[in-house]
């Protein structure tokens, strides 16, 4: 801090019964700052509802109310709490010191003061209160562009599904407090073709929630042309590492389903493989295919795999905020994909919308009941039979 | 005489300021000092503290030591609630006092 970072003509009150000590106080500082002297702990809450002072001296021994109780009143709504008072007062006991200061006085001086030191802690301490005002504002800025950010992201989410024969889609989810960038789509290929995506951004805030929306840009306009899931992928990581830092990446699950041969193509970059769990059998499988996660290599080609859908098959996408959601009292201990595919295999005779409601009643019991560090999305696709 | 002009330079205020503050604190001192008196006569010990407490409180910073560490002492005593024997300490106080005000510019 530096005496540059004190706004000029900065507002002090001066609380001081004893005339020529008040006068002294104020020939001392009114050369750099704008001084209200007045003399008693009343008169000093009344000033201070006008004008506003953004730091206060104040004596303790004063006619009336006591520098004490001055202080607890005017920190009780009269001033911002923020606002730094210093007693400056001629008792130098421990008891009077230890008080001042747990009342929430930010320096405690006694007299003999030394003008040089008094003038310095003063510059200080208004350097301060600057700061933590400036800090303020950018918090109350950021919490507006967080709350944006969030907005932003929740409009990129589709409202509603296409129909189609054959396919049932339902989606759950849960965004965490902060903005991220999950994203997920659902999209009538015409043909009988139904492609559908899962993304999650890396990291938070606002930048994540751009790049959500970068991505969601590129995918509209890749998603009619590319026909093929690893071709899509590849086209839209090229698109994306052109305008990402290369520190930001995706994760990416992209699938189309032919409902007439029913069958699915898919291709992955990095994400949670999904679960396809067969009606017949009852056994759950991992989507094995994976590749390298989306904007992080230029040129980068994908891997496509394929499966056979039969009737009843369901296949859940996830992010990672569900397999990485922490337990409550051990947050070393995650949800895990074995969780997951056991709450997805014990609940399979559900709705498909209960079903997924059972995996996020799941997760809160294992997170405590408290919200979600990162955004839950689940996808839940079932072949209808 | 105490130096004024010497010591409104050591706090950076023109002599002019100062005098004022000074002139000031004699008309407070006066009042205080008959304030000591009055709790002397009534055995008010709380009175006296108070009024030695203010004079050595603008004493001290106007760079008046010797009145500051006469007001101190009395200050000191009356706290403890030991207000005799303070005659020495008070008549010293008194001299002080008039020492500031024979050194005030006519």
């Amino acid at each position: 801090m530096s005496a540059a970072d004190v706004r000029e003509r900065s507002r002090i009150l001066v609380v001081e019964d004893h005339a020529a000590s008040r006068m002294l106080l104020t020939a001392l500082l009114k050369g750099q700052y704008d001084v209200k002297p007045v003399v008693t702990g009343e008169e000093a809450l009344d000033a201070a509802r006008t004008f506003q002072p953004e730091l206060v001296l104040l004596d303790i021994d004063l006619p009336g109310i006591s520098g004490f109780e001055t202080l607890e009143r005017l920190y009780s709504g009269i001033i911002d709490p923020m606002v730094p008072v210093l007693f400056l007062t001629g008792r130098n006991d421990t008891e009077s010191r230890d008080r001042g200061l747990s009342a929430g006085a930010v320096d405690y001086l006694t007299k003999p003061y030394d003008r040089t030191e008094l003038t310095i802690k003063v510059r200080n301490h208004l350097a301060l209160y600057m700061a933590k005002q400036r800090i303020q504002e950018a918090n109350r800025v950021m919490a507006l562009e967080m709350k944006m950010a969030a907005k932003l992201q929740r409009s990129l989410l589709p409202q509603s599904f296409p129909t189609a024969n054959k396919v049932s889609v339902v989606v759950r989810y849960e965004p965490s407090s902060i903005a991220s960038g999950d994203f997920y789509d659902v999209i009538d290929l015409g043909h009988g073709l139904m492609g559908f995506t899962l993304v999650d951004v890396s990291g938070h805030g606002v930048r994540s929630a751009m790049i959500g929306a970068m991505f969601k840009m590129a995918f509209q306009t890749q998603e009619r042309s590319c026909g093929e899931p690893a071709s899509l992928l590849a086209a839209l990581n090229d698109q994306m590492c052109a305008v990402i830092p290369s520190t930001d990446f995706l994760t990416v699950f992209y699938g189309v389903i032919d409902a007439e041969d029913m069958r699915l193509y898919y291709a992955n970059a990095g994400h949670p493989k999904p679960l396809l769990r067969r009606a017949a059998s009852r056994e759950i499988e991992d989507l094995e295919v994976s590749s390298l996660l989306l904007g992080a290599v230029p040129g980068a080609e994908f891997e496509e795999g394929t499966a056979a859908l039969h009737p009843g098959d369901q296949l859940l996408l996830f992010t990672d905020g569900v397999t990485e959601c922490a337990a409550a009292a051990r947050p070393e201990i995650m949800y895990g994909r074995d969780r997951l595919r056991t709450v997805f295999a014990s609940r399979a005779s559900l709705p498909a919308v209960d079903l997924l409601e059972a995996v996020i009643d799941d997760l809160k019991t294992f997170s405590g009941g408290q919200g979600f560090a990162d955004d839950v999305s689940l996808l839940l696709i079932t072949m209808d039979g | 005489m105490i130096p004024l002009a010497e010591l409104a330079a050591l706090l950076g205020l023109p002599e002019e300021d100062y005098l004022e503050i000074v002139n000031e604190f004699i008309r407070a001192t006066d009042e205080d000092v008959a304030g000591i008196r009055a709790g002397f006569a009534a055995g008010d010990a709380e009175q006296v503290r108070k009024r030695a407490h203010s004079i050595y409180g603008a004493a001290i910073n106007l760079g008046f030591e010797e009145l500051a560490g006469e007001a101190r002492a009395i200050e000191l005593a009356a706290t403890a609630k030991q207000l005799s024997g303070l005659e020495k300490a008070f008549n010293h106080l008194l001299k002080c006092a008039e020492e500031v005000k024979g050194s005030m510019p006519a």
